[in-house]
């Protein structure tokens, strides 16, 4: 096999190993390309192959490269799942806040009918409300306190196991206040009659749903991610 | 042993001068006199690491032949660091090197 296949074929299986986190995986097929490169130019005997596959012999399996990045990655897609759930709650507040603010303006009241529903529906929405701003910043304190470590030893992986917890139980209760402002400003704009100024609580209901969106995506790439690197340690020798 | 040291092994290579991975092995090696001969992918796991911890900076450039590599450098934390590491190693190699001392008197003594 040619040196440049020799090459290319590790780098497939290194990147390979490497996909739970695919940015990085493209950064470090970019450096273990370099580095072999260099070693190949710099080995003095005449077959290129026969340097390419020491060089490759000396860079190591990618299994065990891959893995030492594992705990680092999963750590830092923790935190952009925490930071991303503070960020929508966040935001999301400002549109329920907003939206609240245009109801008094127009006096857009609900339907005598409906506000048994209402009154419950609203006590529950805020409930779940506080509860995920009160659990997303404890995670989010609890995330960025943790420190990476070199391996992905059982304590480090409770710990990132503890982060992703507190990351979905902030979303869920968040998605549960999301469905719940979603019923209840339906109820509102339907006692209200459909007019051009129901534009904007719709919009807003719409960014609402497509921020919770996002979370429930970003959790699904997190915990899948999580799967991957789990597959990577199927077969851990001593050495880990 | 050597993996419980690596970060201190880089920062150490690094305290010259800007390079990237290759250089990086190379320099560790030869200052080493080839006592530290690392499996040469285990070092691009600790630069990132290192680089995330703030320790690193790291930029792209384009080598001689072309290609793109990555050049680390040491940040102000990761000069810290390194002091830090330095001392705490000479104060463990001079106790280490005291106990040894001791023993040998020790033995002496008692093979007196």
């Amino acid at each position: 096999m040619p040196q440049s296949a020799l090459v290319a074929e590790y780098l497939d299986a290194l990147t390979a190993e490497l996909r739970f986190d695919l940015p990085l995986s493209r950064r470090v097929r970019q450096e273990a390309e370099d580095h072999l490169l260099d070693a190949i130019g710099d080995d003095a005997g005449g077959d290129p192959s026969e340097a390419a596959r020491l060089a490759i012999g000396r860079f190591g399996d990618p299994r065990k490269i891959a893995r030492q990045y594992a705990p680092l990655s999963l750590l830092q897609q923790a935190r952009r799942v925490g930071g991303i759930v503070i960020l929508a709650i966040a935001a999301i507040l400002l549109l329920m806040k907003g939206r609240g603010a245009l109801y008094d303006l127009l006096q857009w009241r609900l339907n005598a009918d409906w506000l048994g529903i209402s009154t419950v529906g609203a006590a529950i929405d805020r409930y779940a409300f506080q509860m995920s701003l009160v659990v997303s910043v404890l995670g989010w304190l609890y995330i960025a306190s943790r420190r990476v470590s070199p391996t992905l030893h059982s304590g480090y992986q409770l710990q990132l196991r503890r982060c992703l917890l507190l990351s979905a139980a902030a979303a869920s209760l968040l998605i549960g206040s999301v469905v719940l402002d979603t019923i209840l400003s339906g109820l509102r704009l339907v006692g209200a009659g459909i007019s051009l100024a129901a534009v904007i609580p719709m919009a807003s209901v719409a960014i609402e749903v497509a921020l919770a969106g996002v979370i429930i995506v970003q959790l699904r790439n997190v915990f899948q991610r999580k799967a991957l690197v789990s597959a990577l340690f199927a077969d851990e020798n001593a050495d880990y | 042993m050597l993996k419980g040291h690596l970060d201190m092994i880089v920062l150490a290579a690094l305290a010259a001068g800007p390079a990237h991975g290759y250089a990086i092995m190379q320099e560790t090696r030869r200052r080493s006199g080839g006592a530290l001969d690392l499996p040469e992918g285990t070092i691009y796991p600790a630069l990132h690491r290192l680089e995330q911890s703030g320790l690193l900076s790291s930029r792209w450039t384009v080598g001689d032949a072309g290609r793109q590599r990555r050049i680390y450098s040491l940040t102000r934390s990761g000069r810290r660091a390194l002091a830090d590491q330095r001392a705490l190693w000479q104060r463990f190699t001079d106790a280490i090197g005291g106990l040894f001392g001791e023993t040998s008197h020790a033995t002496i003594r008692l093979g007196r």
